[in-house]
Formats: C-alpha cells, structure tokens, sequence
C-alpha cells in the first residue's frame, strides 16, 4: 500500500469515529434541551394554566414547534460530514503529532514535486501505521449522554411531584362542547310540544346558550331568561292546578258530574275531559260544535291574561256545572272543556319544562365534580349547586352538596364489593383510598403525612400520661398544590358556572313558592 | 531520494548543533539567542539584538565570526558616522602612469558579517545607509551598483536604556530586521560560568566550523522545507491579529496598536518555521514552529499607540494574548 493510502486509510477511520460521536453527542444534546424545555414546560406550565387557561394551547403548540425546529437543527448538525483534513486535524491535537498528518494530507491532497513533501507523506504513513484509530477517538459515550439520563430522571421526578392536572389544557373547551351537546338534547325535549309563548321563549334562552361563542355574560342572561320561562310555566301550571281542584269541587255539587269530578280529583284529567265530552253529546243539540279532541291550539292573550286566567275560567265554569237547579247548556259544557283542555295543555308544557329543569339542574353537577374547588369553597349559599348523587336531588337541601367530593376514603368491609359513587364517609378517615378520578389520583400517603398529635383531654393529667394520637395532616406540598388547585379551579369554575341555575337560595325557595301561590290565591280572594 | 533529503537534514542539524556548540563554549548560557542569530542567518534575514551594556552582544557575534568561514567587519556606530565611512566612496588614484582615475573605496558593510555595533547612536541618514543593503543585498554608490557577497548578515545591537543622544531606528528600518533578539541579564549560575570563563590565564577560543558554501548550502535546505495551507493560514491569521483595522484583530490590538505587522512579519514567521523545524527534524512546519519564532519575528513590527506606553503595554505580552486567542486551523 502506498503512503498516501496508508494516511488516507487511517483518516477515513478517524473520520467515521469521529462522525458517529458527533451524531451521538449532537443527539444527546438536542435531547437534553428538549427535556429540559419539557422540565421547564412542566413546572412554568402550572402557573401558565392557572393565570391564562386560553393560552394551553397556544403554548403547548409552541413547544411543539420548537422541538421539531430543534430536531431538525440537531438531524442537520449530526449529519453534517467530517472531512479528512478535520479528522487529520483531530488525530494530530489528540495524538499531539505537531500538524503531522494535517501537513501530509494536505501534500497528499496538493501534490508538490518536493522531495520534502514525498519524505514527510513517508514519515507520516509511519506515523500512521502506529496509529490506533480507537485510541484517538475512544468509543465512549459522550457526556452529554449523561447529561440527557439526569435530565430524564429530573423530568420524572418532577412529573411525579407535579400537581396533577384535573384539567386538562383542553378542559375548557371539552366543557364547552359538552354543555352545548347537553342544551341540544334539551332543545330535543321541548320539540313537539303544544304551542305556548314560555317554551318559545325557553327555546330561545337554550338556543343561545347553546351558541358556541356566546360570552359568560350570554350565557348568565339567557340562563336567567329560561329561568324566568320555566318559572312562568310553573306558576301558570300551579294556577291551573288550582283552578283544577276547584272545579272538581264546584262538579262535585252536581251528582251528573260526579264521576268527572272524581276523575279530576284523581288526576285522570283525560278521563274527565272524555266524559264531559260525552255529556255535551248527550245534550242533544247536534248542531252545537264540540271541540276536536286533542286539538292543541294556541292560547289567546285573553286566555292568558291575569283577568281572564285559567284557573278564574275553571272555576267559573265549575260553578255553573255545580249548580244543581240550573239548566247545564252545551256552552257552559263547551267553555269547561276549553278550559279543561287548556290546563292539559298548561300541565304538558310544566311537565316538559320540568324535565328542562331537572337536565339542566343535572347538567350543573358535573359543574362542581369537574371544579377542583372543595366544599368549604361551596358554602356560599347563594349559588350552591346541589351535588348530591341522591335521585331527588333538585330538593335535597344540603348546603355545600359535594360531600361525595371529600369522601374519597371511608371505611368499608372488605367483602363488600367497593362502587363508585357510594363511598361516602369520614374525610379523615383510616381506610383504603378510592381512587375516584383514576389513576391520576395519587395514593393517599403520597398526599398527606402522618404525624403524632399530643391529646389530652383531661387537663390534670401529666404530660407522661398524655394520650397520643396518630392523623393524617395534610403535608405542606399537598397544601401548596390545593391553593394552587383553587386559584385555577375559581376560573374553570366561574366559567362553567355561567349557567347555574340556583340564583335563589335553596333555603328561600319554598318561601318563593308559596308567595306565588298565596297570590294567586288573593286574587281569587 | 528521501535518502538523499534524509541526508541534507541530517547535515542541516549536524552543523547548526556544531555551530551553537562552538558559540556556547565562549557565550553563556543565551542558547535562544544563538539559535536566533542562526536562524536569521540561514533565513538570509539580519538580527537585531538588544540588551542592557555588557550581556554580551558583541561577544556574541565575534564569537560568531570566529566560528563561521566568514569575511567578517565591525562598525562602530556613533553621531558623527557618515553613510559613506558605511558604505564606501570614491577616491582618485594616480596610476603608474600618472593617470587619475575615480576608485570605489569598498566599505565595511562589504563583507559577510557586519556587526553594526550600537546602531541607534548614528543619525538616520547613516541608518538608512543600511536599508538597501539590508533589503536588496546590494549598494548603490557614485551611479554604480555593487553587489555585496553571500551571505551577507548585519547584526545590529543597541542599548534599550540609553536614550540621551541616540536616534531611535525608524520603522522602515525595523522592519529590514528579520529578528529582533532580546539578551537578559544571566543569572547566578551564568555569571559564574562566565567570571570563570573569562578571567583566568586562558579564555576559551573557538573552531572556524562552517564554510561559506556550507552555509548557502543550508539556506537552500531551509527554503526547500514545504509548508501546508493550514499552517500558512495559522501564520497569517496571527499576523492580521495585530492589525487594529483588520476583521480578525485582537482586542488588545484594537486597543493598543497603531499599525500592526508588515507582511515581511509573515514571510519571517514562515521563514523562521521552517528552521525551526529543521532545527527539530521535522522535514514539514508545524503551528508549533511559527510559534517559536512569533515574539522574535513581530515584536519590532507592531507599532504601539500612546495609550499602550502609558499602560506599560508591551508587543511582547500582547503577542503572547495574541497567540492564546488564536486558534490552531482545525482542518
């Protein structure tokens, strides 16, 4: 082999090794900015999420980008070539040759005539025999390998430690989307309903609660708006209702009208309606129309009106049915049958409206599972959603309602087969955990800390005397990570909180409804 | 042939190792300096040595004179010199005959060896009686041009304390100095080889070792060492870091230089490296070799501004920043 092959053969070996440890350590660092940034992300992340909710995205997009920018900033350097003048240059600063191999590759590359030339390539192809590639560039890792282990491990420890994320970056809009689906299933509810202005209007309040790019404040005054329709539903439900039992109790005086007034009574108001029908047949005058059955019509504003109210047409119209004596003509029948079926039509949009109600009275609960907020945080009465997983729950009247959300632990035998859902208990309590958000919920001994508590109950004891007690405290992490909780969980929660339902206090609700119906009653008065 | 320019290597090193052996026996100690003034010899360059009275300077090159198969004049420099007491003049000379005719009267400078002994003491115009033969290897007198014989090597000394009555050398002149070669005052152990050495009954004499031939023979050798690209860029890039205006200037040349290194500061840097090497046995130079020679090769052609003297700046430390900062040609 000639001299120049000999001194190129061995600077092609130095240039692969040296190649593949650039890769390898230009790998590795690109690795340990990006876990790094994922370090920081992870740490500046929280109090991202919790000061700009919106900007989650944003930022996760960001970093994203930037280390795909970065990945091909390393793919471009670690695949750059080392040129055989580098590697000679590398071989002679490591192997501290004095430009030997650097001045011989450069005569082999430039051919000068020289006679010194040819005796330094001579020279430098001896050197180069003696020359052990791996010894020049060792096979060990690069530092930076080392560097990207730590860093990894930092990353999982500062994962672990990490507060875990009840919200994710999408959380907002995950709500969103969920309590636009829940008011068009609303809206579902109230298709094919009989024609009447409070369910219009109904419509009207979900149909902008339902927009996506209504504002808080939107969604608060349509919410108010339903709220004002299904109250007016109720209250003009309530007066039918009233109007109802009095005109059972005018037909109960007239022994033809009896078994209606029984029917009415006992609720069967379509039975009544039948058999009122078939005495207003039975009156003989055929030319007189009788109202279509199950003709839903809408009602006319005199209908409507306080002045000429349904429950007032019922109970006139159950006074000229009562009276014994009088003649009964087929127009006090027909006006009772109107009004009969106008209460029908009244108590079918209170039953639709109620069902709106309750999904929506449902559809705020998970409202407050999904906040982070605790219950103490609940306690203002004033809009205290009810968050109890009881099946009456519109009129549970528990202040706070989200018992269930500190029942995380109780005690249980363990041959009762643990459900989600029933396991509420002492917050302080002593027995196995149920991990009720998954596997995100860390382990209750990772969350607080046991620690020994002095008791003495009695004061005369001695202190050697003194009972000593073991309890769970909360640890100082798990305290910062709560404020942390709340801060973020107060702006997740004041948005999905826009269409609360309960403005008025639970414990002045009743007082409401009986306001209303003590008026009504001093109307009739 | 490698056996061929093996042995022309081998004999470089024998008679340079044979020629500092020789001058060590009578100068002390300065073994840099004597490998200076041989450098600077078989680089065809002059050397300009400096260093407090009685360091030896003119020792040293008597002593050179002594050792080396060469026609060898000493000038003595002082303000009354005139450039022809240098360089020669023209006199009429009757012949047998009674013809007058003009005759060039060679002066000393017409020898192989010229000591210009103090040289900062003789006025500018006698200095620069040197230039021509310094650069051009040849004197221009009475419309004639004679050249001088080779090898032709001023060595110049000059005290840097005395300043009373001297006559600083002007840059151009500086800059014909292939070295500038500084002589410390010895230490305990030199003075004691030299109180020995030259106050007994007998001082050490020296060999007349090399022949002109054999010197010429040498610089050939030297010319011939080949030097890599990336060598050369290493020379240059040092050269322009002294240049306050170039791209590649050092911080401190910015600051403290007013003009940087001519480019006969590169071609001694390359030249001087390539001795150097040979001096090493190295048949190609090394970043290592243009090093050795930056301090000697550029120190006399970087010229500092006012604020450098007022700090104290000195070319020598700001060469030695100059050569930290540079960094080795990679590839």
């Amino acid at each position: 082999m000639k001299d120049s092959e000999v001194i190129l053969s061995v600077l092609r070996s130095i240039e692969r090794r040296l190649w593949l440890r650039r890769a390898l350590r230009e790998i590795t660092y690109g690795v340990c900015v990006v876990l790094f940034s994922l370090i920081a992300f992870q740490i500046v992340g929280v109090a991202l999420s919790s000061a700009v909710p919106a900007v989650g995205t944003g930022a996760r997009t960001a970093v994203v980008a930037a280390v795909v920018l970065l990945g091909a900033y390393v793919a471009w350097r670690a695949l750059r070539q080392v040129t055989l003048a580098q590697a000679a240059g590398e071989a002679d600063a490591r192997a501290r040759l004095k430009d030997e191999l650097k001045s011989a590759y450069w005569f082999v590359s430039t051919p000068e005539p020289s006679p010194f030339a040819q005796l330094q390539i001579a020279r430098a192809a001896a050197t180069a025999r003696r020359l052990d590639p791996g010894a020049i560039v060792p096979g060990r890792p690069p530092r930076s390998l080392y560097a990207a282990a730590g860093l990894g491990a930092a990353l999982l420890l500062v994962t672990w430690i990490a507060p875990r994320q009840t919200h994710s970056w999408d959380g907002a809009d995950a709500a969103a989307v969920a309590a636009a689906r829940e008011t068009q299933d609303l809206r579902a509810l109230l298709e094919g309903a009989p024609p009447d202005p409070e369910l219009e209007k109904l419509d009207r309040a979900l149909e902008e609660l339902q927009r996506a790019d209504a504002t808080a404040e939107e969604k608060a005054r349509a919410a108010a708006q339903a709220r004002d329709a299904i109250e007016q539903a109720n209250m003009e439900a309530a007066a039918a209702r009233e109007g109802l039992v009095r005109l059972a109790e005018a037909m109960r005086t007239n022994p033809r009208f009896e078994k209606a007034a029984e029917a009415l009574r006992a609720g069967r108001n379509e039975e009544a309606l039948a058999l009122l029908r078939q005495m207003h047949a039975e009156a003989g005058d055929q030319g007189a129309r009788a109202p279509e059955k199950d003709e839903p019509r809408p009602l006319s504003d005199s209908e409507k009106g306080l002045d000429s109210g349904i429950e007032e047409r019922l109970a006139e119209g159950g006074r000229d049915l009562g009276s014994i004596n009088a003649r009964v003509d087929q127009d006090a029948i027909d006006r009772v049958v109107n009004a009969l079926q106008e209460a029908n039509q009244r108590l079918e949009v209170q039953s639709r409206v109620s069902e709106v109600k309750r999904r929506m009275q449902d559809a705020m609960i998970p409202t407050s599972q999904r906040s982070a907020l605790t219950a103490s945080q609940f306690d203002s009465s004033d809009n205290a959603p009810n968050a109890t997983a009881s099946p009456d729950s519109g009129n549970a009247d528990i202040r706070g309602g989200t018992m269930f959300r500190q029942g995380a632990v109780t005690r249980r035998n363990d041959d009762e087969p643990a459900r989600d859902g029933n396991m509420s208990g002492s917050a302080a309590g002593d027995s196995e955990a149920l991990a009720l958000e998954g596997a995100a919920t860390s382990r209750l001994d990772a969350q607080l800390k046991l620690e020994a508590i002095q008791r003495r109950d009695d004061a005369d004891n001695d202190d050697e005397k003194a009972d000593q007690g073991w309890f769970y405290s909360a640890s100082q992490e798990q305290e910062s990570l709560l404020g942390l909780e709340d801060v973020r969980a107060r702006l997740n929660f004041d948005r999905e909180n826009a269409m609360s339902f309960e403005r008025i206090p639970i414990r002045h609700k009743q007082a409401v409804k009986e306001y209303f119906l003590k008026l009504h009653e001093s109307e009739k008065k | 042939m490698n056996t061929v320019v093996d042995r022309q290597i081998q004999a470089f090193r024998d008679q340079f190792q044979l020629v500092r052996d020789e001058i060590s026996r009578v100068i002390v100690g300065n073994d840099e300096i004597i490998s200076g003034v041989m450098t600077c010899l078989l680089a065809r360059g002059h050397v300009l040595l400096e260093g407090i009275p009685g360091v030896g300077k003119t020792k040293l090159v008597q002593t050179m004179a002594d050792v080396l198969h060469l026609k060898f004049s000493r000038i003595q420099f002082t303000p009354d010199l005139m450039p022809g007491d240098i360089i020669g003049t023209n006199i009429v000379r009757e012949d047998e005959s009674g013809r007058k005719a003009f005759e060039f009267q060679h002066g000393p400078i017409f020898a192989n060896m010229v000591l210009a002994d103090e040289i900062n003491r003789a006025t500018p115009k006698t200095q620069s009686a040197l230039l021509e033969a310094m650069q051009e290897n040849s004197v221009s007198a009475a419309g004639r041009t004679h050249a001088l014989d080779q090898p032709f090597f001023v060595l110049a000394t000059q005290n840097p304390i005395e300043m009373e009555g001297t006559y600083p050398l002007p840059e151009a002149q500086m800059d014909r100095f292939f070295f500038k070669l500084k002589l410390d005052f010895p230490d305990v152990e030199q003075l004691r080889l030299i109180v020995d050495r030259t106050t007994g009954q007998k001082e050490p004499a020296v060999r007349r070792v090399l022949r002109q031939g054999e010197i010429l023979e040498m610089r050939e050798t030297a010319r011939a060492i080949p030097v890599a690209r990336p060598v050369q860029d290493y020379a240059i890039r040092v050269t322009l870091a002294t240049h306050p205006e170039s791209s590649q200037a050092h911080e401190m040349s910015k600051k403290y230089v007013r003009f940087g290194s001519s480019p006969r500061g590169t071609q001694a840097l390359i030249l001087g490296a390539k001795v150097h090497a040979l001096m090493n046995d190295r048949v190609y130079v090394s970043c290592e070799d243009v090093r050795a020679v930056v301090l000697p090769a550029l120190r006399h052609r970087i010229l500092l501004n006012f604020e450098a003297e007022a700090g104290r700046i000195d070319t020598d430390t700001m060469l030695a920043r100059i050569l930290e900062w540079v960094p080795e040609p990679k590839e």
